[in-house]
């Protein structure tokens, strides 16, 4: 396989490596194939390995040697583009030469504020060494859709931020207290509080809200500047401090606290399955909730061993399987059993007004459902142990009403050809939905596909065109907002048809990077 | 016959599966609740030299470049390779999500390396030294029995008996270490177990080698050992060696041996002490912590399914359109089902000791370092790992850190020499020794 | 008539442009320190259509614009005016509650929508607002939600955004757009059509529109409606009163409450301020304030949809052990003010809530200083108050406080109301001077002034670190290039 010859020009290179030593810079070609190779990276180039390699890897080892880099990379006019845990196509591909800024190094928990429900970390903190630092403290983080090895500074400042417990967690980019923020130009500019120097507690402000321009509902992925620390909000946990290991590898667990209780529900239709989140989120009484991708595949996956187990669970289980097309996840938490009382009286009112049936449940499953809500460890199973690889058609947040419509027509209108071909693997009713706080809701249309073959790569890529032109024909809204797309085909369709978004986006990117250096397929460029 | 383990080419599929989550570096997330952050990191090497490609998933990423042709055989390859000791952890911890084979993948990309003439230049000595001598230690054969001097155990080059005591390489010939095989073979005539030695005609088990990729030593050093068990009308074999039993019970049985019960010597005192016939009655006052040896727990694991001289291959279909299963099922190597019990039950037994876990333990346990040929080709990087276990050791409130594994208390023990930590650091063995009198 | 006036007319009518030198005196001036300066005119748009022409033809003649949607008294400094020849755009004509959507908890309105309208309508359909603590009757929903004002039920604050989800605005150079899910595709009838509400307030995409819109003080565009977040009416409440000799009691008390998101309500006041909202005239607020414990926390259960009164009860109970761990009591009753009183007036039950403004009624003026903390560094800010109020001969039984625990606990509102006779130039020159040392002191010791209005603008940007502002100047550039809105405002030329 041939592989584009780039190389960082010698004075270049060490320039970097002044700065942070030989040690913590390379230009290796074996080294670099590292940095080249990502799923989703197939879409892009019919491989998970890129035809090009970024130009070096830099290691640095604080803000300041991050704002050194960048210094060095505008009097050179290199192009940069940070990396954390971040292990998606979006984190680590990029078309043009680029030197990849790792973070590694950056791995601080700096604070833990128990009182007001924060905490400061660096970006290559996951979101499990945060989570179980919290439950110390009686809190917790976000388990986010990407899994517990995933940066909290990837999900709050730069990507999306979705996950399982939302419906109490909220948003990661809505948890945002604080950045610290590398612009492409070398400068630091600190968010809020920060930024007059008050501590870390609030991201707005002062005056005009930069918060607002590092990050939307999607963040920018790394296009326009680096973050070095970001401050978010922790969500109260009224759980142990310390919860019960159990289980073997690779199915561990954590015993189910007894003022938890895990339901997985079942109903006969979008409708009520909609009803029922709708009345859920109004009643306030789950710790979790969303509705299972995949219905009780996503649960047999999560809850298995491997592919093979999961296959001879699905045979087993094929009633369940027939009745959870459209089912529910919950976890309900109460401080006191009255209230774990009330709450069960409320559900299952809900059960009964909205036709849910309660799925059976063994215990091994529960357990490793839990341990999924609370940290988003077994998503990979259903994600990629099962299938290799997934790609979403239909993604966006709006009202839950709205969502489900968008995804029947999506259903009809783009998908059942592709199935009936074989070229992926979909079946109705296939989504992720998941309310946030008591506000919108999130969706992912998700399917499988062959990663090693051109016929089922190319499906994803009509599935994804075809997704987005209708999102905006039937008038639903920008795909994903852009946040998956790694050129501007989204916001080239959308942005037209909405207010021109993409114009306004683009214009603050030349104004943040007038020399272009911070490397944006995945944000927007700079027409 | 020569048979080799699967080509490279055959993980190419796993290879594409990564999805570079880095998963591999870190202990698995659910364990993890009861690490101490500081102790996070489960991958010596990639928590040593950072870059990716150092880690079990930058190893799958390498081995993929390598196949494409998109890099060549150059030092920083091999170092990328040969700066690992072939630990098992990051196998473990992609597991939890995953079904792909990272450590079965890198030691084929070794065979890879050492098939096209690219390993570290202190390789070469070691194995002209195995090939001549018959062990690792770069010591004359004839020295090899010296161990069991002054011990009346049957010579299995001549006589039968039914447990053949194993020693390894190890034991054999780093004499400090040696009281740990001569309790343990005492410990088992003691009891009345039909035991004999090769003595100096014992070679190395071969495991080293497979795992520095010299796949044909290995086989050589297989089929020699299963011939003479079979000579000395074994049934059983023990050994103290942790090193030595992965080999026999996991690798030996990858070819479709399996007809010999394999038994690490703490399996065997276990047994003798719940049986009463060995009993523990001094009292040892002190806080221990066990480290599990990577080849005792997690690389321990048996191969449940492959023929005589025939690596398994692993049927698989699609079902579900781009579900991968396997037909039969395959039963995965996960570390679960390694030896992490009947040591930590001894120690608790033994009067006035108190068991203190470190936070990587069992199948996600920090590696002393001293493996896949790394104590000899970058003994600095041994002596770090090891140094950092210690730190754990003393981190969780432990006066000696205590191993069941000849190569990880040698590194041990060299760490200790570079530090000012007091700890003690004992085999197992030794503990059960000092409880007896 | 001067040119730009005709222009004004032929967009809104010559009975919709105003120049008499009355008028425009009113629109000079507020409650504040801030110099008067008179508007060329006022100009009263009904629709964005007329706004987007107004910001057209004022880009054409460089003439500064200030946004205007509550009615009087204003208390900040951003509605004056701080260049001359400067047109107020005063929205109050656009008031219509646009639409309730139940289902989703939204409302949507336009800038002249004040509370008790909106609290009325809300009512009708089942839903209650997200209130700030006693607004004004002139004061304007939108704005409200534009300006960041603290919310008085912390459990439903999920961040600094809300409850403002979606906006629609014109920005300063001339460019109609709405934010959020709002963005479209479609009008605002053809989302409806496809069940979408405006409920979502983020992006879109990478740009969080709807926060880059608040605080700013109009100086980035004029916003012509908004979609703002509802909660369920309750149908169970109970409020309680919790008194305390130290400040410190109440805020270890709160921190609990809000890690259990327990309740609806939970403010602290002093006892001035407690005083100043229950009381019409200055003399009955003296007699109550001097009954009062120096602090009260005010905290409210109110529960709807399913066994609301099951939900009370248990939330009672568990506060009821809270306040006893604190050994603090939860009242019904404090110096002969019922707690039940009080939250009809915060929920704006009232009528007389709106009769006179409650930051009037002690001596008929106030300057408030506010910023943003969090709750265990409030008490430093406290002391700090009355140590300074000493130095100043201010008395300190006359400075209002208020903190409101905002973001779900995270941090909190601090606000000092010093109250004062604007009659008296002596008692004017003195909260004149007190106010901007104290302003000058509690900066020093890390208050942050999120909201950097014209009375304090000069204090607190000197705090601003320079890259902040240089790239927020840049960020204004794009949406306001000809500087047309509010010029002279934040920390914008």
């Amino acid at each position: 396989m041939k592989v584009e010859e780039r190389r960082l020009p010698a004075e270049v290179y060490k320039a970097l490596e002044d700065i942070v030593g030989p040690e913590y810079i390379t230009d290796d070609p074996v080294i670099l194939e590292s940095y080249s190779f990502v799923w989703g990276n197939e879409l892009l180039f019919g491989s998970r390995l890129a035809p090009f390699r970024p130009l070096a890897v830099i290691l640095p080892g604080s803000a300041e040697e991050v704002q050194a880099i960048v210094r060095v990379c505008n009097r050179f006019k290199i192009k940069f583009k940070a990396h954390s845990t971040g292990f998606e196509t979006t984190s680590i591909s990029g078309t043009e030469p680029f030197l990849m800024i790792e973070l590694r190094r950056l791995n601080r928990i700096i604070s833990i504020d128990e009182k007001n429900m924060m905490a400061v970390v660096e970006p290559y903190v996951t979101h499990a060494e945060l989570l179980y630092e919290a439950l110390k403290r009686g809190l917790c983080f976000n388990a986010l859709g990407a899994g517990p090895s995933a940066s909290v500074v990837a999900s709050s400042a730069c990507h999306y931020g979705a996950g399982f417990h939302m419906i109490r967690s909220h948003w990661d980019g809505q948890n945002l207290l604080g950045a610290e923020w590398v612009l492409p130009d070398g400068e630091i500019v600190r968010l809020g509080s920060m930024a007059a120097d008050a501590g870390w507690f609030t991201a707005d402000g002062p005056g005009l809200n930069l918060r607002a321009v590092l990050r939307g509902i999607t963040g920018a992925n790394g296009g326009h500047g680096i973050i070095t620390k970001v401050a978010v909000k922790l969500t109260p946990w009224y759980g142990p401090s310390k919860l019960k290991l159990c289980g073997t590898p690779p199915l561990y667990g954590f015993e189910v606290p007894e003022n938890f209780k895990l339901y997985v529900v079942a109903f006969r239709s979008a409708s009520s399955l909609v009803d029922f989140l709708y009345s859920l989120q109004e009643e306030e009484l789950a710790f979790a909730a969303y509705k299972l991708p995949l219905g009780a595949m996503t649960y047999i996956q999560v809850t298995t061993e491997s592919n093979d187990q999961a296959w001879e669970v699905f045979n087993a289980k094929k009633d369940i399987v027939a009745r959870a097309n459209y089912s529910v996840i919950l976890l309900l938490d109460a401080i006191s059993p009255k209230e774990m009382e009330v709450k069960e009286m409320c559900f299952r009112k809900l059960l009964e007004a909205t036709g849910g049936e309660i799925l059976p449940l063994e215990e091994r499953e529960e357990k490793a459902l839990f341990v999924q809500l609370l940290t988003g460890v077994g998503t990979f199973r259903e994600s990629f142990r099962a299938a290799g690889s997934f790609a979403i058609s239909g993604i966006y947040d709006t009202t839950a009403d709205t969502l489900a419509k968008m995804t029947e027509v999506i259903t009809r209108a783009v998908m059942l050809k592709y199935m009936k071909e074989g070229r992926i693997v979909y079946s109705e009713g296939q989504y992720w939905l998941c309310p946030v706080g008591n506000q919108h809701y999130h969706m992912e249309q998700v399917f499988s596909y062959d990663s090693t073959d051109p016929a089922s790569i190319k499906a994803v890529h009509e599935i994804i065109e075809s997704s987005v032109r209708l999102m905006i024909e039937q008038k639903f809204g920008p795909h994903g907002d852009g946040f998956l797309s790694f050129d501007d085909n989204v916001h080239n369709i959308a942005g037209p048809a909405c207010l021109d978004y993409h114009l306004k986006i683009r214009a603050i990117k030349k104004a943040l990077d007038p020399n272009l250096l911070s490397e944006s397929s995945s944000y927007v460029t700079p027409k | 016959m020569e048979v080799r383990g699967l080509p490279l080419e055959d993980y190419k599929e796993d290879m594409e599966r990564c999805v570079r989550c880095s998963h591999c570096k870190h202990v698995p997330y659910v364990p993890l609740a009861r690490v101490d952050r500081n102790f996070r990191d489960v991958c010596p090497s990639v928590a040593k030299f950072n870059w990716h490609s150092f880690s079990g998933g930058g190893k799958m990423i390498t081995a993929y470049a390598l196949l494409l042709n998109r890099i060549d055989y150059t030092p920083t390859l091999e170092k990328v390779v040969y700066q690992c000791q072939m630990c098992g952890a990051c196998d473990v911890a992609c597991k939890v999500q995953m079904d792909i084979e990272p450590f079965e993948t890198m030691l084929e990309l070794r065979a890879r390396l050492v098939e096209n003439g690219v390993f570290p230049a202190e390789l070469m000595p070691i194995v002209d030294w195995l090939k001549k001598e018959d062990n690792m230690m770069q010591k004359p054969k004839a020295e090899r029995g010296k161990w069991a001097a002054g011990l009346q155990l049957k010579d299995l080059s001549k006589e039968k008996a039914e447990v053949a005591f194993h020693v390894g390489c190890r034991f054999s010939f780093d004499s400090e270490l040696w009281q740990v095989a001569r309790t343990a073979a005492t410990l088992l005539t003691n009891a009345g177990v039909d035991v004999g030695i090769f003595g100096m005609d014992e070679t190395c088990c071969g495991g080293r080698a497979y795992e520095l990729g010299f796949q044909g030593e290995f086989i050589k050093y297989m089929d020699h050992n299963i011939e003479a068990w079979r000579n000395a009308g074994v049934k059983t074999i023990i050994t103290p060696c942790s090193d030595c039993y992965a080999t026999f019970k996991a690798w030996y049985s990858r070819y479709g041996h399996r007809e010999f019960q394999v038994l690490h010597v703490l399996e065997y005192l276990e047994r003798l002490i719940k049986e009463g016939k060995i009993k523990l009655r001094k009292n040892i006052p002190m806080v221990v912590t066990y480290h599990d040896p990577c080849h005792l727990g997690r690389l321990s694991e048996p191969y449940l399914y492959s023929s005589p001289g025939k690596p398994y291959i692993t049927p698989k279909k699609k079902v579900l359109g781009t579900m991968l299963i396997h037909e039969p099922p395959k039963p995965w190597r996960r570390g679960a089902n390694g030896i992490y019990d009947p040591p930590r039950n001894i120690l608790k037994s033994i009067p006035g000791l108190k068991l203190v876990e470190m936070y990587r333990i069992r199948e996600y346990a920090w590696c002393c370092g001293a493996g896949g040929g790394v104590k000899d080709t970058y003994p600095d990087f041994a002596i770090w790992a090891a140094k950092q276990r210690i730190r754990e050791a003393k981190a969780v409130g432990a006066e000696a850190l205590v191993t069941a594994c000849g190569w990880c208390e040698r590194n041990f023990k060299d760490a200790l020499e570079e530090m000012d930590e007091k700890i003690r650091i004992y085999d197992v063995v030794e503990l059960v020794k000092e409880a007896i009198e | 008539m001067l040119e730009l006036e005709e222009e004004l007319i032929d967009i809104v009518g010559a009975e919709n442009v105003l120049a008499d030198p009355l008028v425009l005196e009113q629109y000079s001036k507020d409650m504040s320190f801030v110099p008067p300066m008179r508007p060329r005119c006022v100009v009263k748009p009904k629709n964005s259509d007329e706004i987007q022409k107004i910001i057209k033809l004022a880009n054409k003649t460089l003439t500064p614009l200030v946004v205007v949607s509550s009615g009087p008294p204003h208390f900040r400094g951003d509605t004056v005016p701080s260049v001359g020849g400067a047109v107020i755009v005063d929205l109050s004509r656009m008031n219509k509650i646009i639409r309730i959507d139940r289902r989703n908890r939204v409302v949507l309105v336009e800038p002249g929508v004040t509370f008790p309208t909106l609290i009325q309508a809300l009512a009708k359909e089942d839903l209650a607002p997200l209130l700030p603590l006693l607004p004004r009757s002139t004061k304007s929903v939108l704005a409200s939600a534009l300006e960041t004002d603290p919310i008085i039920t912390p459990k439903y604050h999920w961040d600094v955004q809300d409850p403002l989800r979606c906006v629609e605005v014109i920005f300063g150079n001339g460019e109609l757009f709405r934010t959020g899910d709002a963005v479209g595709p479609g009008d605002l009838e053809e989302q409806w059509k496809v069940s979408k509400a405006q409920s979502r307030g983020l992006g879109p995409a990478n740009v969080d529109f709807t926060k880059l819109i608040q605080r700013v003080q109009g100086t980035l565009g004029i916003v012509t409606w908004a979609s703002i977040e509802c909660r369920p009416l309750p149908k169970a409440k109970e409020a309680f009163i919790i008194p305390s000799e130290d400040l410190e009691s109440l805020i270890e008390f709160a921190y609990k409450i809000l890690w259990r998101r327990l309740g609806a309500v939970c403010l602290i006041l002093n006892n001035c301020n407690f005083a100043c909202i229950l009381r019409e005239d200055g003399r009955s607020i003296e007699r109550l304030r001097e009954n009062l414990p120096p602090w009260l926390l005010i905290f409210t259960i109110e529960t709807s949809g399913l066994y609301p009164d099951k939900k009370l009860e248990c939330q009672r109970a568990e506060l009821v052990d809270l306040t006893r761990f604190f050994g603090l009591e939860p009242l019904s009753t404090v110096s002969g003010v019922s707690a039940e009183e009080v939250m009809k007036l915060l929920h704006g039950e009232e009528p007389s809530a709106y009769e006179s403004y409650w930051k009037l009624r002690l001596k008929g003026g106030c300057q408030e200083l506010f910023f943003t903390t969090t709750l265990n560094r409030a008490q430093k800010f406290v002391k700090k108050a009355f140590e300074l109020a000493g130095l100043h001969k201010f008395a300190a039984k006359d400075i209002g406080i208020y903190i409101q625990p905002i973001v779900q606990g995270t941090s909190c509102h601090c606000e000092f109301d010093l109250y004062y006779n604007p009659q008296n130039p002596e008692e004017t020159e003195q909260v004149k001077n007190f106010f901007q040392e104290m302003s000058r002191a509690l900066i020093k010791m890390g208050a942050f002034f999120a909201r950097p209005y014209p009375i304090v603008r000069d204090i607190t940007v000197p705090y601003i670190a320079a890259p902040y502002i240089i790239t927020s100047r840049k960020i204004k550039g794009i949406f306001d290039p000809s500087n047309i809105m509010n010029p002279g405002k934040l920390y914008f030329v």
